[in-house]
């Protein structure tokens, strides 16, 4: 489903955020990308959108080669992804709704579909009741439920969180991670970047550690460090 | 498809609105760019109606009296071959000359009514080898018997055309100054909206809309302006058609004018001209501005 093959990132002020990576990462999988403030856990989840470009080796997700891919090939590429972020990117002007709504209307999806899908997925991240709601009258782990709901709505086969729990109190943290168990249990591949210790230790799942852009550890049903 | 549409024109039109000020500032430059070149385009039109009939070949003009004899005007015609200056010679009866009239202000029956052959004098069209010879030409003949007046076109209609060229220029020069600006606005609002819009362009990216889906409404919110300011351009030709140019007709009757379907030929070309201005212009800031 993803797959890194030495794969270096170096920006354009010589900062090297990732180092000779080789990572294979299959279907329904939920892996925790661990490390440091730095050590390039962004650049990891930003290769595999296609946001940014390897230097050198070989990127795959969802059965494409990244390396060479055409800019007008890579919304396809994205309908395949979804992607949940620290700061949830919601749309302040937008109700809860239409801002899942908007997810599928922007992919030209027929109005039919979105008037069923919305409330759908709406349930199943508990927000079904707060439909008609803007971000602003949300608290932070209901706004990152919104945002979960619009990156799952077209159920895309891999959901990329970037410190989903980042800006969270430990309790609403707990729920966000509940949530995105069940959407990992519906076959959905999970990679989630994160420097949460009890997050990590209390799932039990794949971990993948990076440091200054190397990749350290790479170990099935991990804990955050070594020894706690 | 709906949601596709609603979704494009609710952008369009909370873009246009959002910033009204700009919009307008764009749509008027357009509107004065567009009509200065439109008003170029009619010049043009304006002096080729004019040359087609003032110029034609012919260098001179010898018009007659009604009173020439049949032998006078062989003469007449015999002579001017003779003088070896004279490449062609065309005789224009009373009646050609009514003929050419009638052709020539087809549809203007103003001027049609008042004309009857009666009243054109018959002419020899001379046309000369070499026509800086019309001095010698004019001084053998003026005095000709049977020769009413010896008449070189040229001299007056070539400081008229000189005046009309210049204004033609003048006003295509202004206008492609205007043009400019004009792009430059556009570029310049598209830039605004396209921060404005930021947030929503990212999600957008990141959802997987395609690159042309972001730009349309960009695009189309340009295009709005320039199909606007070309129409308000249409409009002040055709303003300046049906006064000025209709009162000139009235007073100088010795040449056709362009007329109400002139102005419409060329507003088509300014709407073209103004949307695809705005297109490219829209397309290009969008590469840098929105990087899509
Ligand atoms: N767009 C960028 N331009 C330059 N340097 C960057 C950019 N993004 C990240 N970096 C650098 O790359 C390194 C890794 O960053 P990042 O991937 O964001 O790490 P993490 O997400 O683990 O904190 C850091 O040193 C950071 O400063
Ligand atoms: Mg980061």
């Amino acid at each position: 489903m993803i797959r890194l093959d030495s794969v270096t990132k170096t920006y354009r002020n010589q900062v090297t955020a990732l180092r000779d990576i080789s990572v294979e990462i299959t279907k329904g999988e939920f892996v925790f990308l661990v490390g440091a403030s730095g050590s390039g856990k962004s650049t990891f989840i930003k290769l595999l959108l296609k946001d940014e470009d390897p230097d050198r080796g070989e990127v795959y997700v969802a059965g494409k080669r990244l390396n060479g891919m055409k800019s007008w090939r890579v919304p396809t590429l994205r309908r395949d992804l979804g992607c949940v972020f620290q700061d949830f990117k919601l749309l302040e002007n937008k109700t809860v709704t239409e801002n899942v709504g908007f997810a599928l209307e922007v992919i030209g999806k027929p109005r039919q579909t979105i008037v069923r899908t919305v409330p759908e997925v709406l349930e199943l991240v508990g927000l079904r009741h707060k439909a008609k709601a803007y971000p602003g009258e949300l608290s932070g782990g209901e706004q990152q439920r919104v945002s979960i709901a619009r990156a799952f709505v077209n159920r895309p086969r891999i959901l990329l969180c970037d410190e989903p729990t980042g800006n969270l109190d430990p309790t609403t943290s707990v729920g966000i991670m509940k949530l995105l168990d069940r959407i990992n249990r519906t076959g959905t591949t999970l990679v989630m970047a994160t420097h949460d210790q009890h997050i990590v230790d209390s799932m039990r799942r794949r971990v993948i550690e990076l440091d200054e852009g190397a990749l350290i550890r790479d170990q099935t049903r991990g804990v955050y460090g070594y020894g706690g | 498809m709906g949601a596709r549409w609603r979704y494009l024109a609710n952008e369009v039109a909370i873009g246009l609105r959002r910033n009204l000020l700009m919009t307008l500032a764009t749509v008027v430059t357009v509107t004065v760019s567009l009509a200065l070149l439109g008003a170029g385009m009619l010049v043009q039109l304006q002096v080729d109606k004019a040359q087609r009939v003032l110029y034609g070949e012919v260098e001179i003009s010898i018009f007659l009296l009604d009173s020439i004899s049949a032998d006078q005007r062989t003469s007449l015609e015999q002579d001017l071959s003779d003088t070896g200056l004279v490449q062609e010679i065309i005789y224009v009866s009373k009646e050609q000359a009514y003929r050419d009239v009638q052709e020539i202000f087809a549809g203007d029956e103003t001027i049609l009514e008042s004309v009857t052959p009666e009243i054109l004098p018959a002419s020899f069209r001379v046309k000369l080898d070499d026509p800086q010879q019309f001095e010698v030409v004019a001084s053998q003949f003026q005095a000709y018997p049977g020769v009413e007046e010896v008449v070189d076109q040229r001299e007056v209609l070539d400081k008229f055309f000189r005046i009309m060229n210049a204004l033609r220029n003048g006003a295509v020069a202004v206008a492609l100054l205007q043009l400019f600006a004009a792009a430059a606005l556009i570029s310049n609002t598209i830039r605004i909206t396209a921060f404005a819009r930021r947030e929503q362009t990212g999600i957008m990216k990141l959802v997987g809309a395609t690159n042309w889906y972001i730009r349309l409404p960009f695009i189309l919110e340009g295009i709005t302006a320039g199909i606007v300011g070309a129409l308000a351009a249409g409009g002040l030709l055709w303003l300046g058609e049906a006064t000025l140019v209709s009162r000139l007709k009235g007073e100088v009757n010795f040449i056709p004018f362009i007329t109400t379907a002139d102005v419409w030929r060329v507003i088509p070309v300014l709407v073209l001209l103004g949307a695809g201005l705005a297109a490219v212009a829209a397309f290009l800031s969008l590469r840098r501005f929105l990087d899509v």
